[in-house]
């Protein structure tokens, strides 16, 4: 159990690599970023039916994997994903299967799975949030001027565009439709 | 949920996620270091696991443990050993108070119940949630050790040494300890 563990603490050391693709100053490590999607899915997923304790659940596992294997950030263009979908996801589903096992409960398993799946009600809430983290997180950013532009010249897009453009058609739940058409308009006021 | 409270509640999520934890710093450990935010998401983690030993409910387990460390970001974190460390327990629950008037209304007295009850120490519960949240500590000083070939855990290990009541919690203790001794100094 305890080397299982301390994989999973890995995560407090594993940034989030689509901020260091966009050379943010001091980015979040998943650990992190999987914590705050938890406390926005406990204080938003309320507005939703949904079976809270399993949906914080869900958050808490949904990065689960990169503990094992790392993160890789979703761009807008597939030719820019280091790996493809389906490699990624069965790389995932190995290192999922093995720490269940490691920590001795098949719970993880079954939750990452069903978060992957996409199709729970608890399922799109946790995605929604963790969208809405990328953004707000982005939006922090912008505002702070956490980057140089100029660091990011060779990127596809302004300012922290992307972050916002691989979210947009992503939103399922009404909560979190609203929250991202509050935080993009924020963020369009902080660019200009 | 009022634009106002929308507003001042992601800010403070914000800061959490980038608290660093007092500590790990005099220890010599470089940035990244464990925030609030990430000390919290382990706690949670071991949390789960430790309840689901003791036939708890880890459902509220990981609950409470999400949110047992939310107030920091309005207090210092302060570690038992420092000064006035009990009157900012007391700070902490007032704290908890203004923090939970930012959280849309239906969740508030959840919230406070699960902070009371992390607080008040009294049932085999909380004193798992007390225990998952040292766990996460140690596991970490194990962690960092080993990142800078140099042995910190002991010094956690001597502090924590009267903290682990439960079976699981005490085993816990006993395995990190091993791995502590067998550690390069």
């Amino acid at each position: 159990m305890i080397p299982t563990l301390l994989k999973a603490l890995e995560l407090k050391d594993e940034k989030r690599t689509g901020q260091q693709l966009y050379s943010i100053e001091d980015p979040d490590s998943i650990a992190g970023h999987s914590w705050t999607v938890s406390i926005l899915t406990l204080v938003y997923g309320r507005e939703e039916e949904v079976n809270m304790e399993k949906a914080l659940k869900l958050a808490l596992v949904h990065d689960l994997a990169e503990a094992e294997i790392g993160d890789f950030a979703t761009r807008t263009d597939s030719e820019n994903q280091k790996v493809s979908e389906e490699e990624k996801e069965m790389m995932e589903h190995d290192a999922i299967t093995e720490m269940s096992e490691g920590l001795n409960t098949h719970e993880i398993r079954m939750l990452w799975k069903e978060y992957e799946k996409g199709e729970s009600p608890e399922a799109e809430i946790v995605n929604d949030m963790d969208h809405i983290e990328k953004c707000l997180t982005a939006l922090k950013n912008e505002k702070e001027d956490n980057y140089s532009p100029e660091d990011n010249k060779e990127l596809p897009y302004d300012n922290l565009d992307e972050f916002f453009l691989t979210a947009e058609d992503e939103f399922k739940t009404k909560i979190g439709k609203q929250i991202f058409k509050e935080l993009k308009s924020r963020y369009e006021e902080e660019k200009s | 949920m009022t634009e106002l409270n929308f507003l001042e509640l992601f800010r403070d999520i914000n800061e959490i996620k980038h608290k660093e934890r007092e500590g790990w710093k005099k220890h010599g450990v470089e940035t990244p270091r464990d925030t609030i935010a990430s000390h919290s998401y382990g706690a949670a983690i071991i949390g789960w696991i430790v309840a689901e030993k003791h036939n708890l409910d880890s459902d509220k387990m990981v609950k409470m443990l999400l949110i047992h460390d939310l107030i920091m970001a309005h207090i210092p974190d302060v570690k038992p050993e420092d000064e006035g460390y009990e009157s900012k327990k007391s700070m902490e629950m007032q704290k908890a108070d203004e923090l939970i008037q930012k959280m849309p209304e239906e969740i508030r007295e959840e919230f406070k119940e699960l902070f009371e009850e992390h607080q008040a120490e009294k049932t085999e519960f909380s004193q798992v949630a007390n225990e998952s949240d040292k766990i996460d500590t140690l596991l970490q000083s194990l962690l960092y050790s080993e990142q800078l070939e140099q042995n910190m855990s002991q010094e956690f290990i001597n502090f924590y040494e009267e903290e682990f009541q439960t079976d699981t919690g005490k085993k816990i203790y006993q395995e990190i300890e091993k791995i502590s001794s067998n550690l390069e100094e």
